[in-house]
């Protein structure tokens, strides 16, 4: 079996050579294993050590992606949603290896990137982009917009040199922008303007793959629109695949293919955007759908309230990560962790609620075991907690 | 590029000449609201109707700036019934926040003035306050008292040094000078159960950057309703947060609007939360309100362009759509306004004839909805009219108010013999 990876490995890594000659019109999916996935994740984590203020020694993790994986099909958008702080950009930022992997691995192609020489990450660097956010602080100052989208271009050798400026130009013009506005800068553009200028910069380096991190969140509802668009559009020319983190419900669901939840560090559901929006199997993704604001005033909702926030990533809740603010949370909940699994045929959850009657003997089983165990443990300080007070009263009667 | 330079920036000499006239309009204005042997009659009058607890009336409120006069808020007319929730949309800029800065009399003095209008803020015995001309010690008392804010930021208007239950101690304290020590803390703990912090007696001990978003803007509301205002103004109060923390926020809200008996001004760009929360909505666009109505009239029955082409590019769940609407072009220049429909050039429904003219005046299309296009103009009767103000018009005032100034001076000199200035020694 690892032989059989490592074979698959060196394959892939001699298939990853012509990477450098795409200008030549390569179609993607020329590349790699060949398979209709672009992207693979397989059970990524990435901790953050807390370190103690006296001694820098590591007292724990922040566990801020715990364990993840889905695949991404070629040519489509999967949107990845969930509260502040539940680790999707950290998760779009591994991928695009920023920063290391705990464990886990994420094939690009069929490759593990983190596997990759600096030579040959170089090589594959320009092919996964992220757009960010904040258009005003990811842009230099100080370069012109014609600059800040040709650096990278020049550093990897995308075009020929004679061919640089019509390139530039024609990117620019793909993502709504003017050719004079290249010897513009940064701030004096709109934020819509902005954005146009982060995607131009990453599309100019010929991407397969680019992961947007709220793109449009800072945006207006009307620049918003166009920006979506624009992203679609481009989606379609170039056969892009993208993962698309937002919080904003609606722009999910209409970008995206397949959509993935994520609760403090895990997957908790995944599934074609139509199904988990017309079915959604896990009671965060429930809670999460119907706190989206619906323009009808009409319009009566059934709001699931989630009480509290998200509980901290360094101390997550044991058994199930929601049981704290889960309405359906039953006994098993708080002791086993469910299991992330298929449903129904491309339809993936992870709670105790769909689990099937023997798997549901098979804890109770296990958390009968745990009570008792509990018990006797309460049991025990019980009793040295009363002889502790005995022994207190009897000192305080003596004095 | 040095062509450029001449259309879009400004010469020497112009760019001189504009901050000349500010600094004249301007101390012209503040000499008049710093002026606090203002006679009552000045600042007193009366609601239009007694069912509503603020009513705007044309208000204006431009920003002298050294590129010229911005005109944030131009000529804003509309009325906040007592114990309702009004809505105001619109994009980044059209002078939402300015708007409601200028109810709160919090505008960036002295380049951010009110020129002209009225906001009338009912006293509740008959009277009411023109809180464009109250003077500025008067206004301190009714901020807080009658009106208070919560902003979008709650991070920046908590001081990081204090402890949560010290800063709510403190406003009531500005209030309540009769009450104890006891009853202010009694009153800050409520007021933290009231708006839903389990832990109260923990987050009383605690300082802002302990605390999540959420609850930094609970103990932001809490602040604000810690003295019954009658009027809260919320400015994006959920823009910072999660959908389900946001959906906490608003559930509160309209908890305790009904608790305690309070209008809600509910500043948004989010139609969805409009929706959900406001009685009347108001429609802005580049200063001035294109439409309003309420919810029913605005969500069901959009009149104007710009309104619809909003609720068209905003995607919607379970609505889908190949791509979505957007409003071709970009807001127009606020320093250089057009004399017509300040739509029209990003508007498709544009009539050529019609709407050549004038900027469109409002229009009363049913009892409780007006538009201003001219689309509308033979669909009712027209009940407003926009009019800038320009700056020679201020400068007029003030040469009329320097006479009287001279006038009334004079006499006091004749009569008493101690004036020793003559005129007003700030007006120059
Ligand atoms: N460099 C870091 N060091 C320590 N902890 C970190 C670091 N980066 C992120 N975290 C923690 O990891 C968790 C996930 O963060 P992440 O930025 O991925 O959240 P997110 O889902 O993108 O949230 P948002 O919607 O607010 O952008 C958070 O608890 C965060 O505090
Ligand atoms: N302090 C200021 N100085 C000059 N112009 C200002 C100032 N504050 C706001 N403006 C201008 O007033 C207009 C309305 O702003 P604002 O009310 O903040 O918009 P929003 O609707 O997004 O809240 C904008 O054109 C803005 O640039
Ligand atoms: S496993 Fe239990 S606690 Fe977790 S989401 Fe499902 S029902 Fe709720
Ligand atoms: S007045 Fe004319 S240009 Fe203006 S919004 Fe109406 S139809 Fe459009
Ligand atoms: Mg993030
Ligand atoms: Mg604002």
């Amino acid at each position: 079996m690892a032989d059989n990876e490592k074979n698959n490995i060196q394959e892939n890594d001699v298939n990853t050579a012509p990477l450098e000659n795409v200008t030549e019109g390569q179609p993607a999916g020329v590349n790699g294993a060949g398979s209709e996935y672009l992207l693979e994740v397989r059970n990524m984590k990435k901790y953050f050590p807390i370190k103690s203020s006296f001694f820098r020694r590591v007292i724990g993790n922040v566990k801020a992606v715990d364990g993840i994986s889905f695949k991404i099909k070629r040519g489509t958008t999967m949107g990845l949603v969930g509260e502040s702080g539940c680790g999707k950009s950290t998760a779009g930022r591994t991928i695009l290896r920023l920063q290391d992997i705990t464990d886990g691995e994420v094939l690009f192609n069929g490759v593990d990137i983190f596997k990759l020489h600096k030579s040959e990450l170089r090589k594959v660097r320009p092919k996964i982009q992220i757009i960010f956010q904040d258009p005003y602080s990811s842009l230099s100052p100080r370069l012109p917009v014609g600059e800040i989208i040709g650096e990278a271009v020049r550093e990897h050798n995308i075009v020929p040199k004679e061919q640089f400026d019509d390139y530039i130009s024609m990117v620019m013009r793909a993502c709504g922008l003017q050719e004079y506005h290249k010897d513009r800068y940064p701030h004096e553009f709109s934020g819509g303007q902005r954005q146009r200028i982060c995607i131009a910069r990453a599309l100019a380096l010929n991407p397969d793959f680019i992961v947007c991190d709220e793109p449009v969140s800072a945006l207006d509802v009307s620049i918003q629109a166009q920006i979506i668009n624009l992203l679609k559009q481009l989606q379609k020319e170039f056969n892009l695949t993208y993962l698309f983190i937002s919080h904003d419900l609606s722009v999910v669901e209409h970008i995206s293919d397949t959509v993935g939840v994520m609760y403090l560090g895990n997957l908790v559901e995944y599934a074609d955007t139509e199904k988990i929006f017309a079915n959604p199997l896990h009671p965060y993704t429930k809670a999460l759908f119907s706190a989206i604001p619906v323009p009808d005033p009409d319009y009566k909702m059934e709001r699931i309230v989630l009480e509290g926030s998200i509980p901290s990533p360094a101390n997550p809740p044991a058994g199930c990560k929601f049981h704290t603010r889960c309405k359906e949370c039953h006994m098993i909940c708080k002791y086993a962790v469910p299991e992330y699994k298929e449903i129904e045929p491309g339809h993936f959850c992870a709670c105790h609620l769909y689990n099937t009657q023997e798997e549901n003997d098979k804890y109770e089983q296990e958390i009968k075991e745990a009570i008792k165990n509990e018990e006797k443990n309460l049991k025990n300080a019980k009793k040295i907690k009363k002889a502790e007070e005995a022994a207190k009263l009897d000192s305080i009667d003596n004095g | 590029m040095s062509k450029r330079k001449k259309t879009s920036y400004l010469s020497g000499s112009d760019s001189h000449r504009i901050s000349k006239e500010n600094r004249k309009i301007t101390k012209y204005l503040e000499t008049l609201r710093n002026d606090s042997k203002r006679n009552p009659s000045q600042y007193i009058t009366k609601m239009r109707d007694e069912n509503n607890i603020v009513e705007l009336d044309n208000v204006c409120t431009y920003f002298f700036t050294d590129i010229g006069v911005v005109r944030a808020v131009d000529g804003v007319s509309f009325d906040i019934p007592k114990c309702s929730t009004v809505g105001v949309v619109g994009e980044s800029g059209c002078g939402k926040s300015v708007t409601s800065l200028s109810i709160m009399q919090l505008l960036q003095r002295p380049t951010g003035q009110v020129v002209g209008g009225e906001i009338r803020l009912n006293n509740e015995d008959g009277t009411a306050y023109n809180i464009v001309n109250t003077p500025t010690s008067m206004m301190q008392e009714i901020r807080g008292n009658k009106i208070s804010m919560i902003f979008q930021e709650p991070m920046t208007s908590l001081n990081p040094v204090f402890r949560i239950g010290a800063q709510i101690n403190e406003v009531l304290e500005l209030h309540h000078k009769e009450m104890t020590k006891e009853q202010i803390h009694d009153r800050t703990m409520e007021m933290l159960e009231m708006v839903g912090i389990a832990n109260a007696e923990g987050v009383y001990n605690m300082y802002p950057h302990e605390l999540s978003g959420g609850m930094r803007q609970r103990v932001m509301i809490a602040i604000a309703l810690a003295c019954d205002p009658k009027l809260i103004i919320a400015d994006e109060p959920t823009t910072a947060l999660d959908v389900t923390i946001q959906a906490q926020i608003l559930d509160l809200l309209r908890n305790l609007k009904d608790k305690i008996n309070s209008s809600i001004m509910l500043i948004t760009h989010d139609l969805g939360v409009i929706a959900e929360m406001a009685d009347y909505v108001v429609v802005m666009y580049a200063g001035r309100v294109v439409e309003k109505g309420t919810a029913h009239d605005i969500f069901h029955n959009p009149c104007h362009p710009y309104t619809i082409g909003l609720m068209k590019s905003k995607p919607v769940v379970g609505k889908q759509v190949d791509e979505l609407y957007n409003i071709p072009g970009n807001v127009p220049n606020p320093v250089n306004m057009p004399d017509y429909c300040y739509f029209r050039d990003r508007c498709e429904a544009c009539d050529h004839g019609l709407c050549a003219g004038k900027y469109p005046s409002e229009i009363r299309i049913s009892d409780t909805h007006v538009v201003s296009c001219h689309l509308f103009a033979d669909k009712g009767e027209v009940v407003g009219r926009s009019q800038i103000i320009s700056n020679s018009k201020i400068l007029e005032d003030r040469a009329n108010y320097k006479k009287t100034r001279k006038k009334v001076v004079g006499d006091e000199t004749k009569a008493g013999g101690q004036n020793k200035a003559a005129g007003d020694p700030e007006v120059k």
